[in-house]
C-alpha cells in the first residue's frame, strides 16, 4: 500500500496557520523569497523588509511582501472500541481503519507534515504516538496498531490533554463517537468505516448483540430487516450532514474497498 | 391387503405426516451474533420459527405417527388375503367293491389331481383318513363321501379362490341311497363324476327281468300313508297306501318312499333279475295318466341294473350350477381386523402419554 501512495501529497485545503516552516501557503505573508505585494511601511515594521532601492527611487517607505509557508500537524484518530472488531472472523473494520491510518500518516509525512496518532475509545482518546515528521512514522503507526486489539483497554498510554489542533483524522465507525469536531482554524476528515455485512446482513434470523453491551440484544429477522436498513441508512445520512456542516470532509469508506484508492480520493478532496 | 375405503389410511398419512412436521418445527430463539449496528434494529419478539434438526423425543413422534396410521387403517377396512391356489380339486376316489380296478381309480385321481391344495378322500362304505386306493370289500356311501367331501371343500375355500368336487366312481346303485340327492344339493356347484369301470357284480347286466308289481309278498303290520316316491330322478306326488314292505338283504334299492324307506328292489339272479315294486297303483284318479308316474314306470320296467347305475353326465350336466364354487371367504373378516387395530391404536396412545410424562420434565 506504501508503494501504492508513493509521490502523493497532501495539501491543505485552506491556508494554514503560522508555523514552522512547511509545504502548505501559511495564511501570514512572511519573508521568502517569493514576492507577493507592497505595503506601505508602519510604524512597527521590520526594516529589513523595506524595499531600499524602491525608497531611494520614489522616497516611499514599503515593505515587500511575501507568501509565507509553514507545516500542518497531523493527527489521526483511530477508533479502538469493540464495534470496530467486525466480522468477528476476519476483523476486517479494524484492518482496514489501520491500514488507512497507516496511508494517511505516510501521506502526511511524505508532505513534510509532523504526525501524530490517537486512539479513541469510547469517550477517551488515547496518545499513542506524538506528532513527529521524522521518517518512518508509518512504521510507528503500524507498531502502535498491531499490538492492539479493538475493545480491550489499552495499558501505558497517556489521555489526550492538549487540545487538537492542525488537520484531525477521523478513522473509524463513529458508534461510540466522537461527536463531530472540527478544531479552529484547522480541518478535519471523517472516515466512515462500514463493515459490507452491516450494510447487507445476512438474511437468516439471528439475534444479534452489541459488542460493546453484550446485554443488549435484537432479533434480526426478515420483518426487522427492512426497518434496520432503514435506520442505518438515516443515520448515516445524518452523520455526514453533521459532519459536512461542520466544515469536515466526510467519506463512507466500507471494508470492500481498498485503503490506497481511498486515501487518493481522500487528499485530492 | 386389500382395503376397502383407502381415503381413511391417505387420510391417516397426511395427519400423520403434519404431525412429524410439527414436530420438527419449533419455535425458538434463533442463533446468536454479533452485530456492531444492532441499535438500529426496531424492538421485535425474538422467536422465530425454525427446524429441529435433531428433534428431541423421538419415541414419542414414533407412537403418535404410529398410532394414527393404525387408526387410518382400521377406518380403512383393510381385508387380508392370504396366500391361495386357483382352483382346489376334493377328489372323491372309490375304493368300495363297486369299482372293478383300483388301478383306474388312481389314474382317473391323478389325472384329476393337479394342486398341493387337492384333497383326496378315498371312500367305501365310509369316508378314509388314510390315502390308499386298495379296492374294499365293502359297499360303497356315496353320500357319506359327499359329506366328506362338503367338509373338505369348506375348508379348502380359505385356501383357493375355487373349489371342484370330483367324484371318481362308477355310482353304481348300491352306493347311492335316498340322502345322496339332498346331500348333493348342499353343494352349490356341479359334481365331476369321473366315471370308471363298475365291477361285473354291480354292472348292470343285460338279461331277463321279472317285474313283480306290487310285491306283496311283506305285507306290513300296519297300513301307512305317505306322500311321494322317488326313483332315480323321478319324484311321483301322490296319496300312497304303503301296505307292503320289501326284503333288501342280497338286492339294490332302485326307489324309495319319500321317507327313505325302499320302495322298490332288485334281485340279481343268473338270467337276469327280479324287480319287486311295493308302490300301489289306484285306477281312481289319475295317477297313471301324470307324466312322472309314466316315467316312474319306464324306469320299473327298464332293464336290469339299468337302475342301479348312474351315468357320469347326470351329476355334472346340470347347466344352473357351476362347475367351481368362488370361495365365499374372501378374507379375514373386516370387523375383527379394525377392532385389532383400533386396539393397537388405543395402546399406542397410552403408551405416547406414559412415556410423554416420563421424559418431560
Amino acid at each position: 500500500m506504501l508503494d501504492a501512495l508513493r509521490g502523493v501529497r497532501w495539501p491543505a485545503r485552506h491556508p494554514v496557520p503560522p508555523g514552522s516552516p512547511g509545504a502548505h501557503r501559511s495564511r501570514r505573508l512572511g519573508a521568502a523569497v517569493e514576492f507577493t505585494e507592497y505595503r506601505p511601511y508602519r510604524y512597527g515594521d521590520d526594516p529589513r523588509r523595506l524595499d531600499w532601492k524602491l525608497l531611494a527611487r520614489t522616497d516611499r517607505a514599503y515593505i515587500r511582501l511575501t507568501d509565507d509557508h509553514a507545516v500542518l500537524p497531523t493527527t489521526i484518530l483511530i477508533d479502538a472500541s469493540a464495534s470496530m472488531a467486525y466480522p468477528t472472523a476476519t476483523l476486517d473494520k479494524w484492518r482496514l481503519a489501520v491500514s488507512l491510518a497507516i496511508g494517511f500518516a505516510a501521506v502526511a509525512q511524505a508532505s513534510g507534515d509532523p504526525v501524530g496518532l490517537h486512539v479513541m475509545s469510547g469517550d477517551q482518546v488515547m496518545h499513542e504516538v506524538p506528532r513527529t515528521t521524522r521518517r518512518g512514522i508509518g512504521s510507528a503507526v503500524a507498531s502502535a496498531l498491531g499490538a492492539m486489539t479493538p475493545g480491550e483497554p489499552r495499558r501505558g498510554a497517556r489521555p489526550r490533554t492538549q487540545p487538537l489542533t492542525g488537520r484531525l483524522v477521523f478513522i473509524g465507525d463513529f458508534l461510540q463517537g466522537p461527536d463531530v469536531m472540527v478544531p479552529p482554524r484547522g480541518e478535519a476528515y471523517a472516515l466512515h468505516v462500514v463493515a459490507r455485512e452491516e450494510l447487507d446482513p445476512p438474511r437468516k434470523a439471528l439475534l444479534v448483540s452489541d459488542p460493546e453491551d453484550d446485554t443488549f440484544r435484537r432479533p434480526l429477522l426478515r420483518e426487522t430487516r427492512s426497518a434496520y436498513l432503514d435506520a442505518f441508512g438515516a443515520w448515516r445520512s445524518a452523520l455526514r450532514m453533521a459532519w459536512r456542516a461542520a466544515g469536515a470532509e466526510y467519506r463512507l469508506v466500507t471494508t470492500d474497498d481498498r485503503a490506497d484508492r481511498v486515501i487518493r480520493s481522500v487528499v485530492r478532496m | 391387503v386389500t382395503f376397502l375405503a383407502p381415503w381413511y389410511l391417505v387420510a391417516a398419512g397426511a395427519l400423520a405426516a403434519s404431525v412429524v412436521v410439527l414436530h420438527y418445527l419449533v419455535m425458538r430463539q434463533p442463533p446468536r451474533d454479533i452485530l456492531p449496528t444492532v441499535r438500529f434494529i426496531p424492538q421485535h419478539p425474538a422467536i422465530v420459527r425454525t427446524w429441529n434438526r435433531r428433534p428431541d423425543h423421538l419415541l414419542v413422534l414414533a407412537l403418535r405417527t404410529a398410532a394414527l396410521l393404525l387408526i387410518g387403517a382400521a377406518f380403512a377396512r383393510p381385508v387380508w388375503h392370504r396366500h391361495r391356489v386357483r382352483v382346489a380339486h376334493i377328489v372323491l376316489a372309490d375304493r368300495s367293491r363297486a369299482v372293478n380296478r383300483a388301478t383306474e381309480v388312481g389314474d382317473s385321481v391323478r389325472h384329476v389331481e393337479t394342486g398341493s391344495r387337492d384333497v383326496v378322500i378315498p371312500f367305501d362304505s365310509t369316508p378314509s383318513r388314510d390315502s390308499s386306493l386298495t379296492r374294499q370289500s365293502s359297499r360303497g356311501d356315496i353320500s357319506a363321501a359327499l359329506i366328506a367331501g362338503l367338509r373338505a371343500a369348506s375348508h379348502a375355500e380359505s385356501v383357493a379362490e375355487s373349489v371342484e368336487v370330483v367324484l371318481v366312481s362308477p355310482a353304481v346303485g348300491d352306493e347311492i341311497d335316498a340322502a345322496t340327492d339332498s346331500i348333493r344339493a348342499l353343494w352349490p356347484g356341479a359334481i365331476r363324476l369321473v366315471p370308471v369301470t363298475a365291477h361285473r357284480d354291480s354292472a348292470p347286466t343285460a338279461g331277463h327281468l321279472t317285474l313283480i308289481w306290487p310285491d306283496t309278498s311283506h305285507p306290513r303290520a300296519s297300513l301307512d300313508t305317505t306322500s311321494a316316491v322317488v326313483a332315480s330322478n323321478t319324484v311321483v306326488v301322490a296319496p300312497f297306501a304303503r301296505r307292503w314292505g320289501v326284503d333288501t338283504a342280497q338286492s339294490t334299492v332302485v326307489a324309495r318312499w319319500v321317507d327313505g324307506e325302499p320302495a322298490a328292489i332288485e334281485q340279481q339272479a343268473s338270467t337276469g333279475c327280479t324287480r319287486r315294486v311295493v308302490v300301489p297303483v289306484s285306477t281312481a284318479g289319475d295317477l297313471t295318466v301324470r307324466p312322472e308316474f309314466i316315467h316312474f314306470s319306464r324306469l320299473m320296467h327298464g332293464a336290469c341294473g339299468a337302475m342301479a347305475s348312474r351315468r357320469g353326465g347326470e351329476w355334472s350336466t346340470d347347466t344352473t350350477r357351476p362347475a367351481r364354487v368362488r370361495s365365499r371367504r374372501a378374507g379375514l373378516d373386516g370387523g375383527d381386523v379394525m377392532a385389532w387395530l383400533v386396539a393397537g391404536a388405543i395402546a399406542l396412545l397410552v403408551a405416547e402419554l406414559v412415556v410423554r410424562r416420563t421424559q418431560t420434565p
